[in-house]
């Protein structure tokens, strides 16, 4: 018969078998490394300090006052140190270090797969967590005795904090995946840092404060509706946080951009439907007759889902064109499958084409809500929804054709340097008309079409103004249009790709990202027509 | 996988037939105008043991990166056990071994959880990782050593573990990029004998970069010469050397005789003679370059005894493998 020792031993295994090697091999470094237990020790140190302050001043005196909520801010204090700054910077450093170690490619080279590698990464970050949080327990016990904090706050403040700390590990394990560079590093990592100096400091001051005042509301249905929302945004997140974290540990041929952009596109449709259930509720939620909509909250809602598409536009419709051998190898069989899965598949074309149906369901989600909204509000909602959409597409087809020009001329203008570049043209654009008025000594320009290109000026203006509203309009669907038209052939043969399973043409494949060769196009492409005549292995496995 | 015989393993080059296990096709990698690969093909099959050598900057590490997934051909393909590196890196990954020229060592974890953790991301559980490692400990011979953190051996011993981390799964290929470079002469002999063990007796292919070329010659069924990108030479290593001779400038071969007595008499003597020049002496020897065929290299042997020579030896001076590689290299840095 087995001894104990024996059992448990093999039963450790056996648990150990199932987790995540990243898992086990870094809680093995972790709990041998000296940042950890110096970490450990500055929170059990500091812990048993503040309690023996208490003790102390409590021993011998007569106050009968309830010290609680004045002594949770140090514990809690200590705790978001290391829940919200050492483990999410040593989140970011793990990875980091991988790359400078020269383990990185040793890992990559194994059947690990890119999310394996996050979440091990990231899982090992959660067990520091929760020895971080078992070691804070018995003091945060000992606040309560102190009375003056209310336990299900307590609990409440604490599990959020939990959370919190999560998102943030996953968060700086996702900007790690960016910095490949030692200069990227090095500015990543200071960027990261204040970041998360920032957090802790947010977190302890949020904490403290619902803790000393009880001001979370657990009798109000409210609070349980906003706790919804800001789980599913926190999920939403989270999924795309890893999508991309993933997708930059993704090997190059393969499919880096689907899970990003259904993850996107996800967290896009939860904002509407927040949106839609918001407005239901608003409208036919027991409104007084006469009453006109809020609609504060529907422009901030929008101008948020503005910006969020927009940049999730710029790097879909800026990617590159033409699908991997690996990917094409992987579509799906059926034809109706390829058909929906055209718009989440990499490259420009398709990215264009998924901005252009998301922003169109947009629109036209906003006539079919007219219909039952007879609001006045609702025809500048609407109005505002268009002018925005067009902002997107104008912005995004611009960016994506200038990409393909820029390509076709050089390929080492790569899908990063579009988007940088896209950006500077951005905001170069919406400052243009504004500096230009600077110089005319204070004679502001009155025409609003003169600040076109500046979108929060027009879109206001769109909303408020009543002369000027139809030129706008009729401008910004121009603008719409040329970005919706310069992308349409591209779109096409995108979609063509993936339905009709179409070979990519000479110059489509002259603008695949492997294709680096710069100094000549025609041996570039005699290359490549080369290698569009796939190698066969001398037998197939 | 076996324990180390004692004895030395015997070089057979194994006969270039059935299918290649490394298969490259025209693999290109530009890095904008830098041509690191520059249309390069060559095979290596199952037990055989291929040098891949080259100047720095030749792209013999950017080559094996890219065999090993690591990085992806801007054109052409190459293909591990029938699987392309491009369209099924995973099959690829799950049957190569990449051994890189730096070793990466994880701070705070010993032999022993190295491997296992190796082993893991492998995919192994149980008894089955528990073999894998031991198998792995006993072939590299670090048993002894398995609780020793990673960060303290030696540099023969990192790489015996590094050649221990690129073997737990028992890879049908290994790609072996400089793995003897830093080592001393002792670790080089016993990193060289496993290398030759894994081919002879387990068949394994080895495809491997090294500058110390005296050492692959002596364990090399063939050779790959690369530079700016480009081979320059390839195929079996007799293959080479034999080629390397058909294709010098005048069709000849060089020749050395050992004399006992006046070596000056010789050269004066070889100096007379048809298809002979470039005569050089030395202490009791001369070399000298010959242009007839064998029958008349006899002729010249059986004429120089009747002549009164006494010659010890007489041969043809054996072509190295680094004699090959310095008459096609032209010293092209990129």
């Amino acid at each position: 018969m087995a001894s104990q020792p024996d059992t448990i031993s093999r039963w450790a295994e056996q648990v150990s078998d199932r987790l995540n090697p990243i898992l086990v091999k870094e809680t093995r470094q972790a709990l041998k490394s000296k940042q950890f237990l110096a970490t450990f020790a500055i929170m059990l140190f500091g812990g048993w300090l503040i309690s023996a302050f208490v003790l102390m001043a409590l021993v011998g005196g007569n106050d009968d006052s309830p010290y609680g909520k004045n002594v949770f801010p140090f514990y809690f204090g200590l705790l978001a140190f290391t829940v919200m700054l050492v483990v999410p910077f040593g989140a970011f450093r793990s990875l980091l270090a991988e790359r400078d170690l020269n383990t990185y490619e040793l890992l990559n080279i194994t059947t690990l797969s890119p999310q394996q590698i996050v979440w091990g990464k990231w899982l090992s970050a959660q067990v520091q967590t929760f020895i971080y949080f078992s070691a804070i327990s018995p003091f945060v016990a000992f606040c309560y005795l102190l009375r003056g904090v209310d336990f299900p706050t307590l609990i409440f403040v604490l599990v959020s904090a939990m959370f919190a700390s999560m998102l943030v590990s996953l968060l700086s394990l996702t900007f790690s995946t960016f910095a490949r560079q030692r200069q990227a590093q090095v500015v990543l990592s200071l960027v990261l840092l204040g970041q998360l100096v920032w957090i802790m400091g947010a977190s302890i001051g949020l904490g403290t404060e619902l803790v000393t005042y009880n001001s979370v509301d657990f009798s109000d249905q409210e609070f349980y509706w906003g706790g919804l929302v800001v789980a599913s945004y926190y999920v939403a997140i989270f999924v795309l946080c890893l999508q991309i974290a993933r997708a930059q540990l993704t090997f190059e041929s393969d499919n880096r951009s689907t899970g990003i952009r259904l993850s996107s596109a996800a967290l896009y449709w939860l904002t509407l439907g927040w949106l839609g259930l918001g407005l239901y509720q608003a409208v036919f939620g027991g409104t007084s007759p006469g009453s006109t909509l809020i609609v504060d909250p529907v422009y901030v809602s929008l101008s948020f889902l503005g910006v969020f598409w927009g940049g999730v536009c710029l790097f879909a419709a800026t990617e590159t064109d033409g699908l991997s051998r690996r990917i094409r190898s992987q579509l799906p069989k059926s034809f109706l499958l390829r058909f929906l899965a055209v718009p989440f598949l990499p490259g420009g074309g398709r990215g264009m084409l998924m901005a252009v149906l998301h922003l169109a369901a947009l629109v036209g989600l906003t006539f079919a809500a007219g219909r039952f909204i007879h609001d006045p509000n609702w025809v500048r909602i609407s109005k505002f929804t268009i002018g925005l959409c067009c902002y997107i597409l104008f912005y995004a087809g611009m960016s994506a054709a200038l990409g393909r020009w820029l390509r076709k001329a050089t390929p080492l203008f790569r899908p990063a340097q579009t988007r940088a570049f896209a950006i500077v043209m951005f905001a170069l654009s919406w400052l243009a008309p504004n500096i230009a008025n600077i110089f005319r000594n204070s004679r502001s320009v009155a025409n609003p079409l003169f600040y076109l290109t500046d979108p929060v000026s027009t879109l206001e203006t769109l909303d408020s103004s009543v002369t000027w509203a139809d030129e706008i309009m009729a401008a910004l669907l121009v603008m719409g249009g040329v970005g919706l038209l310069l992308n349409v052939h591209t779109m096409w043969r995108g979609f063509t790709e993936v339905v009709f399973l179409r070979e990519p043409a000479t110059d489509e494949r002259a603008l695949y990202p492997q294709s680096l060769m710069a100094d000549d196009p025609t041996a570039a492409a005699g290359i490549l027509d080369g290698a569009a005549v796939t190698p066969e292995p001398s037998t197939t496995s | 996988m076996n324990e180390p015989s004692t004895q030395t393993a015997t070089l057979e080059p194994p006969p270039p037939t059935g299918t290649p296990t490394i298969e490259i096709h025209h693999l290109h990698r530009f890095f904008g105008n830098l041509k690191a690969v520059n249309d390069v093909s060559f095979q290596v099959h199952a037990g055989e043991v291929m040098g891949f050598i080259g100047p720095n900057g030749a792209g013999k590490t950017t080559t094996m990166r890219i065999l090993a997934t690591l990085d992806v051909p801007t054109a052409g393909d190459a293909f591990v056990g029938g699987y392309s590196v491009v369209d099924k890196p995973d099959e690829v990954r799950r049957i190569l071994g990449f051994m890189p020229d730096s070793f990466g060592k994880y701070q705070n974890v010993n032999v022993l959880e190295y491997l296992d953790f190796f082993a893991r991301a492998y995919g192994f559980r149980g008894a089955a990782r528990r073999d894998a490692i031991e198998r792995v400990l006993v072939f590299t011979e670090l048993r002894k050593l398995a609780e020793k953190p990673i960060d303290t051996l030696s540099k023969g011993m990192s790489q015996r573990l590094g050649l221990g981390r690129t073997l737990i799964h028992d890879p049908q290929v290994l790609v072996l990029d400089e793995p003897a470079a830093g080592l001393d002469p002792r670790a080089r002999v016993e990193l060289r004998e496993l290398i030759l063990l894994l081919a002879t007796e387990l068949n394994k292919t080895v495809l491997i970069s090294s500058h110390i070329l005296t050492e692959l010659s002596e364990i090399c069924h063939s050779a790959a010469i690369v530079e700016a990108g480009q081979i320059l030479a390839s195929g079996s290593r007799d293959a080479i050397m034999q080629g390397h001779r058909r294709t010098g400038p005048d069709e000849s071969s060089e020749l050395e005789v050992y004399v006992v007595g006046d070596v000056n008499k010789l050269q004066r003597w070889l100096l007379e003679q048809p298809h002979v020049s470039s005569v050089r002496i030395a202490d009791k020897n001369a070399r000298f370059e010959f242009t007839g065929n064998e029958q008349e290299q006899a002729n010249l042997l059986k004429a120089m005894i009747a002549g009164g020579i006494e010659v010890v030896s007489f041969q043809g001076r054996a072509h190295s493998l680094e004699d090959v590689f310095m008459a096609v290299t032209k010293g092209i840095t990129q």
